[in-house]
């Protein structure tokens, strides 16, 4: 109830041509508190923003006229700081792959689990920082794990490579964190995020001493190239310094 | 007869013999006409012999007649004429004791005989020609009449010549007294004529028989022989045994020949046996591997048609899968959020405590909602194209992984059975991962009563693709029926009361986009045993399957 009162002041945007997710969506934010209008398309959602000011969009990314990423892109123009959710029922590969690079906040697949979206939109509206963690190992994945929510960072970690790829197809992480253990799998992960998100921070880490594999690494778009075995404060500090350089460049245009 | 007699003691008594019998009897045959002339011309000759032969004894019977004729008459002549009987009984008497005479009679001028000069019992014939001698003969004997007559010349001498000629000559001249009558027998010398002909009848006949007896021997021997021996090897050479060959017989150009000839062709048909038989044995391995070939041939189309028929099938369901499964997405998602809010709003309303039974419901609803959204990620995790993330892996440890999440009931005893040092194969990780769950997961749900799960890897050699390994899943479980191990791997297809049907389909995918493939053996009632074989090469990187 306290909750309540709080999230009264903020304005959610729910646009799905379905009126099933529409209104079942917008019935629960709206139990949360939150203020939530609601388009059944791309055009009318514009016309709502240009409206009001909302700090979370839901946006089905399939619908008749214009297309949920094309609705995002011109959303984006006109209020660049709401947290865009993208939302679809297909495997939209192409679709999905624009909407990351154009910097949705998250693609949720439906049928979704509603807590896990809420928590979405929590860290959405305390604009936390999303790292995602991936390493094989996971005593050393759990270590960096601990270290960097212990510094206030919202981390997901994954173990395999094609998880890596999967999650950053659904959030948009600020620094990724690769432990590259063979050139084959991982390296390939490292030229798909980049693909993916040319804007996000690499960190790789490497046991290998082997310096092609960093000169790889950096030539395929890593931020910095670390080699193991690495100490947790220098990593803490190339996290930070990784977020100091975003945060200069997103200050700059 | 004769020949035939030979024949049967030279062959043996069987059909072949019979065949040699005539053989040799065509022989014979000519031997014995051979011997029919041979004794046709020494009948002949004999008998020509013997006719010449006659009538020289008979001439000179004559002749011996007509000079004792004469030679009585001259001797008789003179006694005679001066008619000393004692004289002319002497000389009589004494003409009688010489050989063959039969008998002597003196007949005067009349033809009267004088009785006391006669020897034997003479029958004096009628004169015909009373001054001359006369010789004549009948079947037995010579019969000569010489005329007793005294020359009337100056001399007194009585001549004893009384040739024609000079009689003739001088016929008015001579005084004709009588007849000396002479009876001579043939009987001996006949005698001794047939006595002749008999011996050398005999001869020829001994000659002939000793022969026509050599000629047998040597027939027998330089022909008979080697032609009976040429007629079972013959026999032996029908009956199949090629290798029949003949000694070079001792003689006889043309047997020697003939052996030669057999021998060669007997070579010769050897030879062109073991030609057939190698250019046979040629054509059965060549047919055979051609049968092979085409077998083969036969199943690779059949393979690759069943491969078709089942990648479009497959795109279909995929397809069919895809567009239902996302469509279906959007009311699973409005009732999941219907129900979150339903819970989420009853939460402190009275109506929760009034009846229980709506949150239980409302789990259910949660907990369906839940499983078909895995059903829908099954559908379009089958009709994905998959795109697989290799790297070089060791199977170990994704066995190990995938026994860390594997939940095995405690009656269901899972038995590792991998020895260290598989070689690492180049596989995605992750999707392997999934494939050996999903088939320990079967195998244990195979098990409700529980059993024993033997997971074992090792190296195989493999087949046509190389070497890969094999990871086993042994069950100790129901088994599948025959009628439905081939439909297993078919999409939708399950014997399970709950199940997509999708996992091994799923499975498959996956596994041949790593070019390998999945081997079931079952027995029902005893448990299945589910092989995947990943080779050792790299993987094609993308695997069509739809879309």
């Amino acid at each position: 109830m306290i909750m309540k009162e709080a999230n009264e002041t903020i304005r959610m945007l729910v646009v799905d041509d379905q009126a099933g997710i529409r209104l079942s969506l917008s019935g629960i934010l709206t139990r949360k508190g939150y203020r939530v209008s609601v388009a059944e398309s791309g055009e009318q959602a514009l016309e709502e923003v240009r409206r009001n000011d909302f700090r979370v969009i839901f946006m089905d990314i399939k619908m008749p006229g214009m297309s949920g990423v094309d609705a995002f892109v011109k959303i984006k123009e006109i209020s660049p700081r709401s947290a865009v959710i993208m939302m679809t029922a297909y495997a939209l590969e192409d679709e999905i792959r624009r909407a990351v690079r154009e910097g949705a906040y998250a693609v949720a697949h439906k049928p979704f689990d509603m807590e896990r979206i809420l928590s979405i939109v929590e860290e959405s509206l305390h604009g936390k920082t999303l790292i995602l963690v991936m390493d094989g190992a996971p005593a050393s994945r759990e270590g960096v794990k601990q270290a960097l929510e212990k510094k206030g960072y919202k981390v997901v970690d994954v173990e395999s490579a094609e998880e890596c790829v999967r999650q950053v197809k659904e959030r948009r992480f600020q620094i990724v964190l690769l432990d590259v253990k063979s050139p084959e799998g991982e390296m390939r992960a490292l030229k798909e995020v980049r693909d993916l998100r040319p804007d996000v921070a690499v960190i790789v880490v490497t046991a290998r001493s082997a310096e092609d594999l960093v000169e790889d690494a950096l030539k395929k778009g890593s931020f910095v190239c670390l080699s193991k075995p690495v100490e947790m404060d220098r990593l803490m500090e190339t996290v930070d310094r990784c977020l100091e350089e975003e945060n200069r460049r997103g200050r700059a245009p | 007869m004769f020949t035939s007699k030979i024949l049967t003691t030279g062959a043996g008594p069987s059909a072949a013999a019979s065949k040699a019998a005539r053989y040799a009897g065509l022989s014979f045959h000519y031997i014995l006409q051979l011997l029919a002339v041979g004794a046709l011309l020494s009948v002949l000759l004999i008998g020509q012999a013997f006719v010449q032969k006659k009538r020289a004894i008979l001439k000179e019977m004559e002749q011996r007649g007509g000079l004792l004729g004469e030679s009585l008459a001259g001797a008789c002549s003179l006694p005679y004429f001066m008619g000393d009987g004692e004289a002319l009984r002497f000389i009589v008497l004494r003409a009688g004791q010489l050989e063959d005479v039969v008998s002597i009679a003196l007949l005067d001028s009349r033809g009267n005989m004088d009785p006391a000069a006669a020897v034997g019992r003479p029958d004096p014939p009628r004169l015909r020609a009373p001054d001359r001698l006369e010789v004549w003969s009948d079947a037995r004997s010579i019969h000569v009449t010489a005329p007793l007559s005294i020359e009337r010349r100056g001399s007194a001498g009585l001549s004893m010549l009384s040739g024609e000629d000079e009689a003739a000559a001088e016929p008015s001249r001579a005084t004709f007294l009588g007849h000396v009558y002479v009876v001579l027998s043939l009987e001996r010398a006949m005698a001794s004529l047939w006595g002749q002909v008999w011996e050398s009848l005999l001869a020829t006949t001994a000659i002939l028989l000793l022969g026509s007896a050599a000629v047998v021997l040597l027939f027998r021997r330089t022909i008979l022989r080697p032609i009976q021996r040429l007629i079972a090897a013959m026999r032996d050479l029908r009956g199949g045994n090629l290798a029949a060959r003949l000694d070079d017989p001792a003689s006889g150009s043309e047997m020697v020949e003939l052996t030669r000839s057999f021998n060669e062709m007997t070579r010769d048909l050897r030879r062109a046996e073991d030609e057939l038989k190698q250019i046979n044995a040629e054509l059965e391995s060549r047919v055979q591997q051609r049968t092979g070939e085409l077998k083969r041939a036969n199943e690779d189309l059949r393979e690759s048609q069943e491969k078709v028929v089942r990648s479009e099938k497959l795109a279909a369901i995929g397809q069919l899968a895809s567009g239902v499964g996302h469509e279906l997405r959007n009311p699973l998602g409005a009732i999941q959020n219907v129900i979150y809010y339903l819970r989420d709003s009853l939460a402190d309303n009275p109506a929760l405590k009034q009846d229980p039974a709506l949150p239980e419901l409302l789990d259910i609803a949660q907990k369906e909602i839940k499983g078909a959204t895995n059903i829908l990620s099954d559908l379009l995790d089958f009709s994905r194209v998959v795109r697989l993330a290799p790297a070089p892996c060791a199977v170990e440890t994704v066995l190990e992984e995938t026994l860390q999440v594997l939940q095995a009931p405690p009656s269901v005893k899972v038995i590792r059975d991998w020895a260290a040092g598989i070689p690492a194969a180049v596989m995605d990780h992750q999707k392997m991962k999934q494939v050996f769950t999903n088939l320990a997961q079967n195998a244990i749900q195979a098990m409700p009563r529980g059993g024993e799960l033997r997971i074992s890897a090792r190296l195989e050699s493999g087949d046509d693709r190389g070497p890969g390994i094999a990871v086993e899943f042994k069950d100790t479980g129901e088994g599948i029926s025959p009628e439905f191990i081939k439909k297993i791997f078919e999409p939708l297809f399950t014997t399970k009361a709950k199940g997509t049907g999708l996992g091994l389909a799923i499975c498959q995918g996956i596994v041949e986009a790593h070019g390998g493939r999945i081997r079931v053996a079952s027995e029902p009632g005893k448990g299945s045993a589910f092989t995947v074989l990943i080779p050792l090469k790299e993987p094609p990187h993308d695997h069509e399957r739809s879309q």
